[in-house]
């Protein structure tokens, strides 16, 4: 089935699911991300509250911002591209004609595409390394892999957000 | 080849992608793995690529952006900007061009609780827009003035630019931060000065505004409470050592939503926009430092950076710095200024150690040309921010002409900041750790 969608692009009933569910996706693992950050600040100030009153700081909050960290860019790396955070200079492209100016985008959209399958891959990688090895932190051992592994999951949802990009960009080309 | 020469290729690369619109840390993570590959090999491009995103995500030393920009975003969200304009407003208002002095005090306090200048500029420009309107302000002068006023947030502490100096020449946040605060009022005083001296001489301009009594006056005061006790708590804390950087931008946090609660400011939607809007900047800022990370480590394998070493070691060191600043001005009329952080100061940092000069010093030099680098068009970020505030009433060009009358001002506190290095230097030097 063929329908209009609401960026009036023409496209098939399984592209507007599979945007949808990128966009779910993305959604979900932002609010991981946002979660993630809010318990950076919690620790930090307990660390701070217990070091500085009770002589008592967090044991291994460095640590734990450091891998909350993680969790929370990674998590929000979808939804920074779907909001157009990225910054990238358009001036120049801004004065192309309109053909001119998607071809670009086109190829801008492969290498960006391009980029996160391999870090997601990548990343994977080095999850499986981190693991073979049991890599952990210092002092609370946590394991480090699941976070690399977290990261190449979050390039999944990176990559959609790219690909429908890629897509909606062929459409305009062909009409 | 010859390294140098694929290094080079690698920089021709890099503003080509650049230039076609590939966000900018995606385009430095491309050329750097590309160049990297091809001086070493694949495979170890391909680790290098796994390896800087896992280490930089998860380095503590750089969760201090994350915790400032949530910092700044929750002050926002807790309405501290537009009571910092209100209490500007009712003590200078009734001057001529007042609104703009108004505006100029109003964003040196808000940047102390943001390191952004795109924050400080919307969180002012809210309220100053319509009083300007209702006073028949110069459009050009008063939006001029909102776009470049608005830059003080980058130099007022906490500040972005210079946590992402500290990061990369790893140098004292703490430091820097407090190296800012004079250089910072120093530059909110030319800004003031200019706007008196324009509306001096073209009265329209700037007409006075309603006269308020000394008792307005003395109880306006009482809106800056929630932003002196987030200030002193955390840059106070910050200067005595009572915590780190990234401490400091937590607890300033949790502060601002304190307050925002308090105050009954803070609604669970704005505090989740809030919370939004810091992940999302936070996520670009990350991909910007991860990308720049790879085309460094492509660069030092290429021997660019010595070479440049090399070559700019015939310049005297004012040469360097006068080199240095026209690299930045010419770059940040294109570029946006975080990657050109990124990439030039590791190139230079070296050369400026070994001129003799401060280092912290050089950091309040390069966050000076920052706040340039946001309002010089056609890329400027405060630039658009202002134009996104006033909509279609107003086109860019007309922004553009009061940007170039506060270009003056802030070219001049350049000027001072080079020539005199106590401005910067002087009060992190009362710092004990």
């Amino acid at each position: 089935m063929v329908v209009e969608s609401m960026t009036g692009i023409t496209e098939t009933n399984g592209f507007i699911k599979f945007q949808k569910f990128i966009r779910l996706l993305s959604g979900w693992f932002e609010w991981v991300g946002m979660s993630a950050m809010m318990v950076i600040v919690l620790t930090t100030l307990i660390d701070v509250v217990g070091s500085k009153w009770f002589q008592w700081p967090l044991p291994g909050s460095t640590e734990l911002t450091g891998v909350l960290q993680i969790a929370a860019i990674a998590g929000g790396l979808a939804f920074s591209k779907i909001d157009g955070r990225h910054i990238r200079v358009e001036f120049f492209i801004d004065r192309l004609p309109v053909r001119g100016k998607l071809a670009i985008e086109i190829f801008n959209s492969i290498l960006g595409f391009g980029l996160f399958a391999l870090a997601g891959w990548m990343t994977y990688k080095f999850g499986i390394n981190l693991l073979q090895s049991g890599t952990e932190t210092l002092l609370l051992r946590i394991p480090l892999s699941p976070f690399s592994f977290w990261i190449a999951i979050c390039c999944i949802p990176m990559c959609g957000v790219i690909l429908i990009e890629l897509i909606g960009l062929i459409n305009r080309m062909r009409r | 080849m010859d390294p140098l020469i694929t290094g080079i290729g690698g920089i021709i690369l890099l503003l080509i992608l650049f230039f076609i619109g590939v966000p900018i840390g995606f385009a430095m993570a491309i050329a750097g793995f590309v160049g990297f590959a091809y001086v070493v090999n694949t495979k170890a491009a391909l680790h290098l690529l796994a390896n800087d995103i896992f280490t930089h995500f998860n380095s503590y030393a750089l969760s201090v952006l994350p915790m400032f920009i949530l910092m700044g975003c929750m002050a926002f969200a807790a309405g501290i900007g537009s009571k910092a304009f209100n209490v500007a407003y009712i003590l200078m208002g009734r001057l001529r061009g007042g609104l703009i002095v108004a505006t100029a005090i109003a964003c040196c306090i808000f940047g102390a609780l943001t390191g952004s200048g795109a924050a400080t500029n919307v969180a002012i420009g809210k309220s100053a827009i319509p009083e300007m309107k209702k006073y028949r302000y110069d459009p050009s002068l008063s939006l001029g003035a909102l776009a470049c006023s608005g830059t003080l947030g980058f130099m007022i502490p906490p500040s972005i630019p210079l946590a992402v100096y500290g990061i990369i020449t790893e140098q004292s946040i703490g430091k820097l931060f407090i190296a800012g605060l004079l250089p910072g009022i120093l530059i909110t005083l030319l800004f003031i000065l200019t706007a008196l001296s324009v509306c001096w001489i073209r009265p329209d301009w700037g007409p006075p505004g309603e006269s308020t009594n000394l008792k307005q006056k003395l109880k306006s005061l009482l809106g800056l409470i929630d932003a002196l006790i987030l200030f002193l708590l955390v840059i106070g804390g910050l200067f005595a050592g009572f915590f780190s950087p990234t401490m400091a931008g937590a607890i300033g946090s949790a502060g601002a939503i304190v307050i925002g609660l308090i105050r009954k400011e803070l609604t669970w939607i704005k505090f989740i926009e809030g919370l939004r809007d810091s992940l999302r900047l936070s996520c670009m800022i990350f991909i910007l430092i991860v990308g720049a990370m790879i085309f460094g480590h492509f660069i030092t394998a290429t021997g660019v950076s010595q070479g440049l070493v090399n070559w700019a070691s015939d310049l005297s060191p004012l040469g360097l710095i006068i080199f240095i600043s026209i690299l930045f001005f010419i770059l940040g009329c294109f570029i946006d200024i975080t990657p050109i952080l990124l990439l030039l100061v590791p190139l230079f940092y070296p050369l400026i150690i070994k001129s003799g000069y401060d280092p912290i010093w050089f950091g309040v030099v390069v966050c000076t040309l920052c706040m340039i680098g946001i309002i010089t068009p056609p890329v400027g970020t405060n630039l658009f921010v202002t134009k996104g505030l006033v909509g279609d009433e107003v086109p860019i060009a007309t922004i553009m002409k009061g940007i170039y009358i506060f270009l003056i001002p802030l070219t001049i506190g350049l000027i001072l900041i080079i020539a005199f290095p106590g401005i910067s230097t002087i009060l992190p030097n009362f710092m004990t750790y």
